[in-house]
């Protein structure tokens, strides 16, 4: 009985590890995304969490910080002084303590740790590793972004190329539920080398203690930076320290010293310190004359702990009820939205270099094949692919009517870019009037939140193809082609 | 072995480590800038895979030794002993070095807060929060591996 308590007590998660459980619930409470199979589309995302969780995870609830900054770049300049101001706010604040304990892929590192396997411990080979993350922090955030957002096109290098977090969270997640099954239409050479990097990085992960977060993790390496001025973390007092180092030998980051920007400030060096010269910084402690902390009444600090503990599970479970029941169940158009139906009718408002126009055209009634592309200006992919639908609206112009709405979030950003890139191109810019985020006319044609989404209407307004991923000129040529055969 | 002969080792494979790191850094960056100055369609199927394939063999080179690496440190796992340094009595003075750190964190802090503060307010109001929502709740299919 004894050996079965202590057993039990072993399994019972430490106060870090029941943290970043709950972080991790809430980050991505909307747990109806997951029954569903698409993404929150609430306010609430247009706050970023601390740590690593991609957006398009079908439970956040909150933006991802790198993807917002990767973003920024390519947008207005005021989302990038409001996500450079999160921040920094985020870096003052905790540092990397947000590393050890608020970060979702920081937990899910720690649980593939803990799968019993011969473990790689830290040496001088980790130590060279650990500043691979700041080249990919330069390189893949600030360089690749940068240099793209010159020719406005968005790239979020680092999401792109390398986060097994958006693989995980958001490609397997939404993959794995049934109705994105048109999802696999989009899988190319790109999935497989992100699904190549997130199963090197799951192994690595299995092997070395938190292998993302100590050699790749960009995020990491921003916050390390402000380690040392971070208001909330770990430190060293001085005054106590008699250099024995069992800090550095007993902790499984590659540390010089506690608190630099190695650090993720978990507090294991605590435990192994012989005279808690370690401690938390921003937490006010009464020491007694010999330098022990003292720790006040026993009964109010249980009072406190219990009353703390039900509010925030109280938090939790209110924030997943409320994303599940404010979340709208997704209704699939009756009519409309498969190949083989007609194609329903519907005005799109015309814009164009001088701005948003009062003419309105119906691409049911266009009498020719009709490409209708829905884009945006913050998509990469939609961007990159306008050039492909200007060239068949140039060659095919007297049989084809390319028309591209867009989205009608941040519409007004359109006029300005279809001016710059696209003055006298025969391509017909739309916007859609419809509510909803993404649009009435967007939804009713079968859109699930995925951007560029192209529909392809016979001369009779009925849909021939449908398209949810980004296209080269060939891929169009050859629909019109077998279009005007037909 | 001897401990010191395996760290030896392990400490000029991390040296030759780091710059094929470096190497495989710049030859990426170089194929990222051929792609970016290849003219008004930076993204054509062809121009990528070309770029891709010149540069494949630094870069897989890179990912070899780093698992090489990681092989190595696991067979020879050396004994990460640090010289004996010269412990110091507890209860010791602050130099003041340590307290002109302290007063350099402070200030540090008082800066960065009113910087933070100052974008987070210029950049909340100029309506940068919509740019972030409107990237956040459409599925980002490049960053997911589906575009």
């Amino acid at each position: 009985m004894k050996n079965f308590l202590e057993k039990c007590k072993r399994l019972i998660p430490s106060k870090r590890k029941i943290i970043q459980l709950y972080c991790a619930l809430l980050f991505n409470a909307n747990l109806k995304g997951f029954v569903q199979g698409n993404i929150y589309k609430g306010n609430s995302k247009a706050i970023c969490m601390p740590g690593l969780n991609c957006y398009s995870c079908p439970g956040a609830v909150t933006a991802c910080p790198l993807g917002s900054l990767q973003g920024s770049f390519s947008a207005d300049r005021s989302t990038l002084f409001y996500v450079g101001g999160i921040l920094l706010l985020y870096c003052l604040m905790f540092g990397r303590l947000i590393c050890g304990w608020l970060c979702p892929f920081g937990l899910i590192q720690e649980l593939l740790y803990k799968i019993k396997t011969p473990k790689l411990k830290k040496g001088p080979i980790t130590r060279i590793l650990s500043y691979l993350k700041y080249v990919i922090l330069v390189v893949f955030v600030f360089i690749i972004p940068i240099a793209y957002a010159f020719k406005d096109t968005p790239l979020p290098g680092f999401c792109k190329y390398i986060c097994p977090a958006g693989t995980i969270e958001g490609g397997l997640g939404l993959l794995s539920n049934a109705v994105n099954e048109s999802y696999f239409a989009m899988l190319g050479p790109i999935f497989t080398w992100k699904f190549l990097v997130m199963v090197s990085i799951v192994v690595a992960c299995i092997f070395a203690f938190r292998a993302f977060c100590r050699f790749i993790c960009p995020l990491g390496a921003l916050y390390g930076l402000f380690n040392k001025i971070s208001i909330f973390g770990v430190k060293v007092d001085n005054s106590k320290c008699i250099n024995c180092d069992k800090c550095i030998r007993h902790c499984k980051m590659d540390v010089h010293h506690v608190g630099d920007q190695e650090c993720i400030s978990c507090g294991e060096c605590m435990d192994v310190c012989p005279t808690n010269a370690i401690q938390w910084k921003g937490i006010l402690r009464k020491e007694d004359p010999a330098g022990i902390p003292v720790t006040g009444n026993k009964k109010m600090r249980t009072i406190t702990r219990a009353i703390s503990t039900v509010l925030l599970i109280g938090l939790l479970v209110g924030a997943i009820i409320y994303y599940w029941v404010t979340t709208p169940d997704y209704v699939k158009p009756d009519v409309g939205s498969e190949v083989g139906d007609a194609c329903i009718s519907y005005d799109v408002t015309i814009v164009d270099e001088t701005g948003i126009l009062t003419e309105t055209i119906n691409p049911t009634t266009t009498g020719k094949i009709t490409i209708i592309n829905f884009w945006g200006t913050w998509c990469g992919p939609c961007v990159k692919e306008l050039p492909y639908f200007d060239q068949i609206a140039t060659n095919y112009g007297d049989d084809v009517v390319v028309l591209a709405i867009h989205t009608s979030t941040v519409a007004d950003t359109a006029p300005s870019y279809i001016a710059e890139h696209y003055p006298d191109s025969k391509v017909i810019f739309g916007k859609d009037d419809g509510e909803g985020f993404n649009g009435a006319f967007y939804s009713a044609l079968g859109g699930r939140d995925t951007y560029p989404y192209t529909v392809i209407l016979d001369e009779q307004g009925v849909i021939v193809k449908i398209f949810v991923n980004a296209l080269h000129y060939e891929d169009l040529e050859a629909v019109v082609e077998e279009e005007l055969k037909n | 072995m001897t401990n010191e002969t395996k760290m030896r080792i392990l400490r000029i494979y991390s040296i030759l480590l780091g710059v094929v790191i470096v190497i495989a850094a710049i030859c990426l960056m170089a194929g990222c800038l051929s792609i970016y100055n290849s003219g008004d369609q930076p993204y054509s199927r062809e121009i990528v895979a070309e770029t891709f394939s010149k540069i494949a063999i630094p870069v897989f080179l890179c990912i070899g030794m780093i698992v090489l690496g990681f092989v190595l440190n696991f067979l020879l796992s050396p004994a990460d002993e640090k010289k004996e340094k010269k412990t110091v009595s507890i209860n010791k003075e602050l130099s003041e070095a340590d307290l002109l750190e302290a007063k350099r964190i402070r200030i540090s802090r008082y800066c960065i807060l009113g910087v933070a503060v100052l974008f987070l307010v210029y950049g909340l109001a100029t309506g940068g929060i919509a740019d972030v929502l409107a990237k956040a709740i459409n599925i980002c299919t490049e960053c997911i591996g589906l575009g």
